[in-house]
C-alpha cells in the first residue's frame, strides 16, 4: 500500500510518500508527521514571538533553556559553520534584513558575526547569543525545514512506519528506506542534467534565485547571502548536499552554494554527497557514500550523485 | 460548588459605569496574565504523552517557573521520543509508579485519553500535588463530580483545561461582550472543521486499540464532546448562562473505515431565555477551521483561537479607540482586529505584526496554572467549572448520538 499525503507548514508544502501496511495506519502516521512538523514550526519560526529562536534573539545574552532536539540542531549549525569556513551561518538575519529580504532595506550590513557569540551549554541544554540585534539575529530557516522532516521520520519510525520519502518545498528531501522491491529512491535535480539515488539519507538543495531583489549596481541579488563578505553568494547557481540527516543536508547545501566550485575539495565527512553547478554551467559531483559494487551493505545509508546522460 | 453567576448585561453596564467609559479602557489591560517566577522552579510530572502530551510539554519549556522532571505513558517507543524534549526527566510505565518514586513532583498535567483522567488525578490529588486536567474532565458525568469533590477537598490547586479562560484575546474580547459592544444577543454559533482521520498510529498493532479510543463509542465523547466542550465553555464563560436543552445529529460523511463515531455532527443547544447555539464540526473539510461568534444587535464577535474581530453593524456607535485599531476585510465584511495589549504594542510600532498571539493558549493556560500555585491565588479554572463544560459536552453527544433532544437540568451541573 502507497500513501500520499500533503500539507502546507513553515511556508511551504510538505509531501510524503509512505508504503507499508493499511492505508488509515498511514494517514493516521501522516497526521503525526503534520502535527509534529507544526509542532517544529512553533519552536524554530523566528516569525513568532513565542519560538524559542525568538526567545534566543531577544534574550541579549540572557541564557534560555531549550529542549534536546533543538539544541542538537544548534550544535549541528555551529558544526557546519566551522568546517565550511563561515560559508553556513545561521545569524545572518541582519544581513537578510539589508538587502530587503524581510521587508525594507536596512542598508548594506558588513560579514556575519553572530556565530562568535553563540554560546551553546550542553550539559544545562542551555543556549546564549550575547551580541546586539545589529550584530547577528539568530535564523534558522535554512535548516529548519529539514529538522522538521528528521523528527517527521522519527515519528513515523515510532509508529512502525519504515518505508517512505519526505519533501518540503522540494528543496529539503528525505528518504527513508526504499518501496519493497526497489534499492533506493531516485530523486531529479530540476534544471540539471543529473540525478540523485538516496537511501536512508537526506537531501538539501539550494539556488540563488526564487527569491530576489534589486541590488544598487541595478543586477538582482539572490536570497542566500554569503556570511564571509555580507553580500549575496555568488558562488555557484545551484548546489546539492546529501548528508545523514536533512538538516545536516540543508545546511551543507547552503554552504555549498556559497563556497561554489571550492566546496569540491573540501574535506568533510558528514558530506556523503555533493553537487555544485557553477556560474558557467558546469555541473560537478562527488558521492562519498555510495553503494558497494557487491550489492550488499545496502540496508545502511547511502547515496550516489551521477550527472550527464 | 458556587452556582454559575447569572449574568445580566445591564447590572454589569451600571457597575462598571457606563457602556462608553468600559469599552474605552478596555483595550489598555493586559489581558495576558504575566509569566510566572519561582525561584526554584516548579518540579512538574505530564502523564500521558501523547501528541497532546507532547505540545504540552513544549509549552512547558518556554516557562521558566517549571522544570518538567517525570513523564509517564504505558508506550515506550512515546516515552522515548519524549525524552527528546524534556531531558532530564524521569519516566515511567504507570502514574502510580511515577507518584511513588518522584516524590519531588509538587504539580501533574493529566493528558491521558478522557476516559482515563480520573484515576491519575484523584491519585495525584491524593498524594498532595496540584492538578491541570484536560478537558473533558472524563467520559461520564459521575467521574467528573468524582473529580470536582475531590478537588473541593484537597488544598491544592486543581484547573480544568478549557483554553478560552486563560487566552488573552478570548479574555480582551469577554471584555467587549461583556461591556456592550455587542448589545442583545441574536444568536451564537461555532465550528471545529478540520480535515483529518482522528486516527492516531500506534507503536504496535496491540496498541491500536488503545491509541484509537476516540473512535471506541463505549469510551469517546464524539466530536461534540471532544471538541465541542472546549468551545461550548466560550459561550458559559462569556454568558455565565448554561444550555437547558440540546438537539442534534451526526454521520459517516468521509471515513468509511468500520467506525461507528460520526465524522460529521451538527447541534443545536437552547438556552433558557430562548438563544440558540449552533454547532457542527466535521473530520472531512477543513474549510475556515475552529470559530466561536455572537452575533448581537450591535456588532457580531469573532473568536478563532488565536485570532478575534468585532465586526460592526453600521447603526452602532462609534468608540474613540476604533481610529487606532488594525482592520482586515472579509469579503463584504470588514473587522476590527482585537489584540490583546493594543496601545503597547501601537507604541511599539507591531501593531499589524502582532494581530495574533505570540504562544499557543496552552501556553497561557499552563502558565496560569503555576501562576496559581506560586501566587496562591485560586485557579481560573475550577473544577466545578469542568465538570459543568463536561456534563454538556456528554449531553452534546448523547444528542449526536441517539437523535433525541437532551435536556440539562440544574442538578445535573452541580458538581
Amino acid at each position: 500500500m502507497i500513501f500520499r499525503g500533503a500539507f502546507e507548514a513553515m511556508r511551504t508544502r510538505f509531501e510524503l510518500v509512505l508504503e507499508g501496511g493499511d492505508e488509515s495506519r498511514l494517514a493516521a502516521a501522516a497526521e503525526d508527521v503534520r502535527a509534529e512538523v507544526e509542532a517544529c514550526e512553533e519552536r524554530l519560526s523566528h516569525f513568532r514571538p513565542g519560538s524559542i529562536v525568538a526567545r534566543i534573539n531577544a534574550a541579549r545574552g540572557r541564557r534560555v533553556r531549550v529542549d534536546p532536539e533543538t539544541f542538537d540542531l544548534l550544535r549541528l549549525a555551529a558544526r557546519v559553520h566551522r568546517d565550511s569556513g563561515g560559508a553556513f551561518d545561521p545569524t545572518v538575519g541582519p544581513l537578510m534584513r539589508a538587502w530587503g529580504f524581510r521587508g525594507e532595506s536596512t542598508g548594506e550590513a558588513g560579514p556575519a558575526r553572530g556565530m562568535e557569540h553563540l554560546h551553546l551549554d550542553e550539559a544545562a541544554c542551555e543556549v546564549s547569543l550575547d551580541c546586539e540585534a545589529s550584530a547577528g539575529q539568530l535564523d534558522l530557516g535554512a535548516i529548519a525545514k529539514g529538522h522538521a522532516l528528521d523528527l517527521a521520520a522519527a515519528r513515523l519510525a515510532e509508529a512502525g512506519v519504515r518505508r517512505g520519502l519526505l519533501h518540503a518545498g522540494t528543496s529539503s528531501v528525505l528518504a527513508m528506506e526504499a518501496p519493497e522491491g526497489s534499492r533506493a529512491w531516485k530523486v531529479g535535480l530540476a534544471g540539471v542534467d543529473a540525478r540523485v539515488t538516496l537511501h536512508r539519507m537526506g537531501l538539501g538543495v539550494s539556488a540563488p534565485h526564487g527569491r530576489v531583489v534589486a541590488a544598487a549596481d541595478g543586477t538582482s541579488a539572490g536570497h542566500v547571502m554569503d556570511p564571509r563578505t555580507g553580500r549575496p553568494a555568488i558562488g555557484a547557481t545551484l548546489a546539492a548536499a546529501a548528508c545523514a540527516t536533512a538538516a545536516g543536508a540543508d545546511a551543507w547545501s547552503t554552504a555549498l552554494l556559497v563556497l561554489g566550485e571550492a566546496a569540491m575539495d573540501l574535506d568533510v565527512r558528514e558530506l556523503a554527497g555533493r553537487l555544485v553547478v557553477s556560474e558557467g554551467g558546469d555541473v560537478r559531483s562527488r558521492s562519498e557514500a555510495g553503494p558497494r559494487p557487491d550489492g550488499t551493505g545496502e540496508s545502511g545509508p547511502w547515496c550516489l550523485f551521477e550527472t550527464g546522460a | 460548588m458556587t452556582p454559575p453567576m447569572d449574568f445580566d448585561r445591564r447590572s454589569f453596564l451600571a457597575a462598571a459605569g457606563g457602556s462608553l467609559a468600559a469599552m474605552a479602557v478596555m483595550p489598555e489591560l493586559g489581558f495576558a496574565r504575566p509569566a510566572p517566577v519561582s525561584a526554584d522552579p516548579i518540579p512538574v510530572a505530564l502523564i500521558g504523552a501523547g501528541r497532546h502530551g507532547r505540545a504540552l510539554v513544549d509549552e512547558l519549556q518556554k516557562l521558566e517557573a517549571c522544570r518538567v522532571v517525570a513523564v509517564c505513558d504505558t508506550d515506550p517507543a512515546r516515552l522515548e521520543s519524549i525524552k527528546r524534549r524534556a531531558k532530564d526527566a524521569a519516566t515511567y510505565a504507570t502514574h502510580a509508579e511515577l507518584l511513588e518514586k518522584s516524590k519531588d513532583v509538587k504539580a501533574v498535567i493529566v493528558a491521558t485519553p478522557t476516559h482515563l483522567h480520573k484515576g491519575p488525578a484523584l491519585d495525584a490529588m491524593a498524594a498532595g500535588k496540584h492538578v491541570f486536567c484536560e478537558a473533558p474532565l472524563a467520559h461520564t458525568a459521575e467521574d467528573a463530580r468524582e473529580m470536582a469533590r475531590a478537588a473541593a477537598k484537597a488544598s491544592t490547586i486543581f484547573q480544568s483545561g478549557l483554553y478560552a479562560r486563560s487566552n488573552p484575546v478570548y479574555k480582551l474580547a469577554r471584555g467587549f461582550f461583556r461591556s456592550d459592544s455587542v448589545r442583545d444577543l441574536i444568536c451564537m454559533r461555532a465550528q471545529n472543521f478540520k480535515k483529518q482521520t482522528w486516527r492516531f498510529p500506534a507503536s504496535d498493532p496491540a496498541r491500536e486499540r488503545e491509541a484509537n479510543w476516540r473512535l471506541d463509542p463505549s469510551v469517546s465523547l464524539g466530536l461534540a464532546g471532544e471538541l465541542g466542550t472546549h468551545q461550548f465553555d466560550v459561550f458559559h464563560y462569556y454568558t455565565s448562562k448554561y444550555p437547558k436543552m440540546v438537539t442534534g445529529a451526526g454521520s459517516i460523511r468521509l471515513h468509511n473505515d468500520s467506525r461507528e463515531i460520526a465524522d460529521t455532527i451538527d447541534c443545536a443547544l437552547t438556552f433558557a431565555d430562548g438563544a440558540r447555539l449552533t454547532y457542527m464540526a466535521t473530520l472531512g473539510n477543513s474549510y475556515e477551521g475552529r470559530y466561536e461568534v455572537f452575533n448581537g444587535s450591535n456588532a457580531a464577535i469573532k473568536l478563532a483561537w488565536s485570532h478575534g474581530w468585532l465586526f460592526k453593524e453600521s447603526d452602532a456607535p462609534t468608540q474613540g479607540w476604533e481610529v487606532y485599531a488594525n482592520r482586515q476585510q472579509f469579503h463584504n465584511d470588514e473587522g476590527i482586529t482585537l489584540i490583546a495589549d493594543a496601545t503597547k504594542l501601537a507604541s511599539q510600532g507591531k501593531l499589524k505584526e502582532g494581530v495574533g498571539l505570540p504562544y499557543s493558549p496552552q501556553y497561557y493556560a499552563l502558565s496560569d496554572f503555576l501562576a496559581s500555585i506560586v501566587d496562591g491565588k485560586p485557579s481560573v479554572c475550577s473544577a466545578d467549572e469542568g465538570v459543568r463544560a463536561t456534563v454538556v459536552g456528554i449531553a452534546a453527544n448523547e444528542a449526536v448520538r441517539t437523535g433525541k433532544p437532551v435536556e440539562i437540568t440544574e442538578e445535573m451541573l452541580k458538581a
